[in-house]
């Protein structure tokens, strides 16, 4: 009944709730599926667990950012303080640990910041404005009250007609072929399919 | 809750005998302590047994102070995750009559060795002169004995009406307790802070801080909070509170100990720094004595020991969720909280000693003395002893609360 | 037992009942309710009242740059500052704004960090506050560096003069702080923004709209690879801006307790402008929001409750001034040092008597009306005593920086500040600005952080019973969840 095509993304299937979409997401986790992803207007509690992730590295993007604003921090301020001009302000030491605090602690927590905003956007590759999930016209929910589940055509374990049957086993509403080519993949608002 | 499913537990009673040594451990140390340390110390050197007394009655009274503070703000917030944990708190907190008899020593055998201000002659010390008002002997026992029956009372009403609630469960003595706690925390900010001005503070009576009450705060919600973890780990690990306590609880535990200890390394440095930076010679005069000598080391250690180690051992998840790590770092931050009161106290000490051989030369510097060891086990024996008294009269946790259902199921989700 | 008789018994419900807690979306609103609820005032057209104030508070901000550019032309003379009083209401102006920020990273931050699950429906216009505060702050210190086209010597560029800038000086830490805190509330804010520009972006009815929210929603498409890497850095993000909160006033307090000026150096200061801050800053996210939860009907999402919790915090924090201002009067008169009593005598009883007890009753006596529930729950009369802290703590900051310098170690050197025109309509311009900016931001971005409060709703629970039925049930059963879930 469905051709598999070279541009197919994958199958994408609606949940009724975050219960029905986390007990979904378990089981094609025990199906042994790599590439798939589920999609909610919010994160919900015990997906990560579910999905088999492990913690994320985002906090070793930080680590290295602070360590880096540390650093700085006491370089500009030593080297400009103690070393390039030396300048007795107050009666104050050239450098001293105690007023330089301040500054370590400002520069330590901005650079972890950008540190942590750069892990963040490295590890999921945004910005993409694009992505073939947009395609399907019903995936808009899923920044609003939708749960999605896409498995993807590039896994080993996907097989058009099987992969269909799967998610129609685990509850899935609406599955529907999502193509790279927004003309290819059927939106019910221009014609109907039978699910 | 008209679809709860569970039911709640039932009441457990503290098993004296699952402790091991600890119940005859705790007043054989007690006693020991305590009576080696005056009669040693009272026929050799009662100068140094004053000032280590009072160290040891000060650790023994800050975490006691701690106790209270979590108990009472629990009530005021509403909290729900430390219904379980709240009766060792209670109990805790309720130690202050015992501490009130452990101040009795201090006013009528050492506070003219420990307060020079007391024998100070007004005529030699203008300063004092002016400050006689607050720093004379009546008030300032009026004072002390205000403070302690305040910490008292507030205690005991808080276990007693807990242990009520567990016949009857019922739901007013919690609103009763929520609206005591916001009339009893203000009471409770003034008294401890008066109470380190008058024992601490005055100590030195020329030297001030404006900081020193939430210094001494941020010390007791720290420390109070590691007994807490070590307790409450203690009797889970001596097969209490079975399927009760969760990896939850010490996690927030955890999480409170962390802030604590972020808290504590804020304050006292911003007492240090702003003292060190303005530079006013009767200001400096406190850190410059514990910046001198071996004293300095000691305050490096400090300042390692007391903030850095335990902010990098409870920085991670995983510290806060592995019983013996955390367990580990209680332990440790406990210690540090007596390395702090040490520290506070004891420069003190060399003072007076120099002040009364009359001349300046006198040992400045990290001198321990067997009878600081001393006093500490007999008064932390005694509190241990009594804690471990006062839990083993009813429930170990509060059975009938109405927030127990939230308490056991509360979870780290953010 | 005693609740044996009928009447104890009927007590005893009561207050069995008064314990229940509070959902915190009242109604059972489904998901789609809030989103739609909160889109569409972004999406309708703006009404007249929101044109007309615009233009109001716009055309009040104008102020701000005609005033920097008569200080510019003219001198910074125009400010009514002269020696001793060298510092006036230009800084008064920059602690107060900058304060005003701290409530939007407590309630993001610190919040976030003890699991205070009501913050969800207040943080989004919170932060937008701190954002907009701390422009409204920077100006300021700019300003009143004299020379303000010479402020670049500030940071740390090598200059023809070949000297560094002294990092041994309060003030320029305060350049740190400021801007590091700016930086990283901005980015915390923005992260925040972005699922909530991706719901935008797919409601997007045209080009325009989709095309600008898409560009600021960077594609977010609420994929759960995305949402776990976003979790913990929201976390980081919250555990980092924790002590960023406390350092950025601390700092400021700084400038003032590193000197030795009596009345400025005392230790309590850092913790105490830290708690003075956070006041100040809960008052205005009340007065800002008071107004907009009735335009706006969101009394579903901000409910009684929050603003309950509001009080409560302006309470705690209120009273934790006034016992710094008890602290710093005691230890003055305890210190012995007549330089140290005459500044806080001078406070009280000087020439600036009045603005002390002004002080005094908006800080610490007005918010004491809040112990009584009725206060805390008509949000109208919430609204009138959040004025006072407000106000209050403007004056606090008027009496800490003025009366201290006012009166000089020697009588020769004393002075009454008075303020000029310019001073005046420059700190009214700020007022303009700040709420200029407040009235486009509920204009072009959603005031209700909505992903987070879909998260507290209890459909969003995947673990209760009856989570497809939604079923609202305010309190959730104990379900022993994977102790995993979170690490």
């Amino acid at each position: 009944m469905i051709q598999p095509s070279s541009s197919l993304f994958g199958l994408g299937a609606e949940f009724s709730s975050a219960a029905a979409l986390l007990e979904a997401a378990k089981r094609i986790h025990a199906h042994g599926f790599r590439k798939w992803d589920v999609y909610s207007p919010f994160p919900i509690h015990g997906m990560d667990h579910a999905m088999g992730f492990k913690r994320s590295r985002v906090s070793l993007f930080s680590l290295l950012g602070g360590c880096t604003g540390l650093t700085v921090a006491f370089v500009l301020i030593y080297y400009t303080s103690a070393i390039n001009y030396p300048l007795i302000v107050q009666g104050k030491p050239y450098f001293a640990l105690e007023p330089s605090l301040p500054i370590f602690f400002e520069l330590t927590i901005l650079l972890t910041a950008f540190g942590t905003v750069l892990g963040l956007l490295l590890l999921t590759l945004l910005p993409r404005l694009h992505h073939p999930v947009f395609n399907w016209d019903r995936f808009q929910k899923a920044t609003d009250d939708g749960f999605f589940l896409v498995l993807e055509s590039t896994d080993p374990r996907f097989e058009s007609a099987s992969s269909r049957q799967l998610l129609e086993q685990i509850g899935g509403l609406h599955i529907t072929e999502i193509f790279q080519d927004p003309e290819e993949t059927p939106n019910p608002v221009r014609q109907e399919t039978t699910a | 809750m008209s679809h709860s499913p569970s039911p709640l537990p039932s009441a457990e009673k503290l098993r004296l005998e699952s402790l091991g040594i600890l119940p005859v451990l705790f007043p054989l140390i007690g006693v020991i302590g305590l009576v080696s340390a005056f009669v040693w110390g009272l026929m050799t050197n009662p100068m140094q047994l004053a000032f280590s007394y009072l160290f040891a009655f000060t650790v023994g009274f800050t975490i006691c102070a701690g106790a209270l503070f979590w108990t009472l703000l629990h009530h005021a917030l509403d909290a729900d995750w430390s219904v379980l944990m709240r009766r060792i708190l209670e109990s805790i907190a309720s130690c202050f009559p015992v501490l009130l008899l452990l101040f009795l020593p201090v006013i009528f055998l050492f506070s003219r060795e420990l307060w020079h201000w007391m024998t100070t002659d007004l005529s030699e010390d203008p300063l004092l002169a002016w400050k006689r008002p607050f720093l004379n002997e009546p008030f300032f026992y009026l004072r002390c004995g205000f403070y302690l029956l305040f910490f008292s009372v507030a205690g005991m009403l808080y276990r007693n009406l807990s242990m009520r609630q567990d016949l009857d469960g019922d739901p007013r003595i919690t609103l009763r307790l929520r609206h005591t706690a916001y009339g009893f925390i203000p009471l409770f900010v003034l008294c401890l802070t008066f109470a380190g001005f008058d024992w601490l503070m005055s100590l030195d009576h020329h030297w001030y801080s404006t900081m020193w009450g939430v210094y001494l705060f941020a010390g007791c919600a720290q420390s109070s909070m590691a007994i807490l973890i070590l307790v409450t780990n203690g009797l889970v690990r001596t097969g209490h509170l079975k399927g009760l306590f969760t990896v939850e609880h010490n996690h927030i535990m955890g999480m409170l100990l962390f802030a604590f200890t972020t808290f504590w390394g804020y304050i006292s440095f911003s007492q240090y720094f702003l003292q060190w930076y303005a530079n006013i010679p009767e200001e400096t005069w406190f850190f410059v004595y514990r910046n001198t000598g071996s004293w300095y080391a000691y305050s490096i250690f400090l300042v390692v020991g007391h903030f850095f180690i335990p902010f990098i051992l409870l920085l991670t998840q995983p510290a806060k969720r592995t019983p013996w790590r955390i367990c580990a770092t209680a332990a440790w931050v406990v210690l540090m909280h007596c390395v702090d009161i040490y520290w506070i106290i004891m420069p003190n000490l060399q003072l007076q000693q120099s002040r009364h051989a009359g001349h300046a030369a006198a040992t400045t510097g990290f001198h321990p003395h067997l009878l600081d060891l001393l006093a500490l086990v007999g008064v932390l024996g005694v509190l241990g002893h009594t804690v471990l008294w006062l839990l083993s009269r009813g429930s170990i946790f509060p059975a009938r609360d109405p927030r127990l259902r939230e308490s056991l199921a509360v979870t780290n989700w953010l | 037992m005693r609740a044996d008789n009928p009447s104890s018994q009927a007590a005893f419900a009561k207050a069995a009942a008064y314990l229940e807690r509070q959902p915190l979306v009242s109604n059972h609103r489904p998901l789609s309710w809030i989103t739609q609820h909160v889109c569409q005032i972004v999406e309708e057209r703006a009404p007249k009242w929101w044109w007309i104030l615009t233009f109001l508070f716009g055309g009040m901000a104008t102020l701000v740059p005609a005033m920097l550019t008569y200080l510019v032309s003219t001198g910074v003379g125009v400010w009514g500052l002269n020696v001793p009083v060298c510092w006036a209401w230009d800084i008064t102006n920059f602690v107060f704004w900058i304060g005003i920020g701290h409530a939007g990273t407590l309630i993001s931050a610190i919040l976030f960090l003890t699991r205070q699950k009501w913050r969800t429906s207040i943080n989004r216009s919170a932060e937008a506050m701190t954002i907009f505060a701390v422009i409204c702050a920077g100006i300021f210190p700019a300003f009143h560096v004299g020379r303000v086209w010479m402020a670049w010597f500030l940071a740390p560029i090598p200059n023809a003069n070949a000297i560094w800038q002294n990092f041994r000086s309060p003030l320029l830490w305060d350049v740190f702080a400021v801007s590091t805190y700016f930086t990283v509330s901005l980015i915390f804010w923005y992260l925040g923004l972005i699922p909530d520009l991706a719901s935008l972006r797919d409601r997007a009815t045209t080009r325009l709209r989709q095309m600008a929210y898409g560009l600021l929603a960077l594609g977010w498409r609420g994929s759960n690879r995305h949402w776990t890497h976003y979790e913990k850095t929201y976390l980081i993000l919250a555990g980092i801006s924790t002590p960023l909160v406390l350092s950025v006033h601390s700092v400021v307090s700084f400038d003032f307790a590193t000197s030795i000026v009596p009345g400025w150096h005392t230790t309590i200061f850092p913790p105490y402008f830290v708690a003075g801050a956070i006041f100040g800053g809960f008052a205005m996210v009340l007065t800002l929001l008071i107004p907009f939860r009735e335009i706006y009907h969101l009394h579903d999402l901000v409910t009684d409750k929050h603003i309950d919790n509001m009080c409560k915090i302006i309470l705690l924090t209120g009273s934790l001034v006034g016992y710094a201002y008890s602290m710093e009067f005691f230890i003055a008169w305890y210190s012995g040092n007549p330089f140290e009593i005459y500044a806080f005598t001078n406070r009280a009883f000087g020439p600036y008597w009045w603005a002390y007890w002004a002080m005094i009753t908006c800080n610490v006596a007005a918010p004491q009306l809040f112990w009584f529930k009725y206060c805390r729950q008509n949000p109208w009369v919430v609204l009138a005593i959040v004025m006072f802290p407000n106000t209050g703590m403007w004056f606090e900051r008027f009496v800490i920086i003025v009366t201290s310098i006012h009166r000089d170690f020697l009588p020769s050197s004393w002075g009454y500040f008075s303020p000029t025109w310019v001073d005046i309509s420059l700190f009214i311009g700020t007022i303009g600005l700040f709420v200029f900016l407040f009235l486009l931001f509920v204009r072009f971005l959603p005031i209700i952080n909505m992903f987070e409060v879909k998260g507290i709703t209890p459909q969003a629970d995947p673990h209760a019973h009856d989570a497809e039925e939604n079923h609202a049930h305010s309190r959730q059963t104990p379900t022993h969840t994977p102790s995993q879930v979170h690490a």
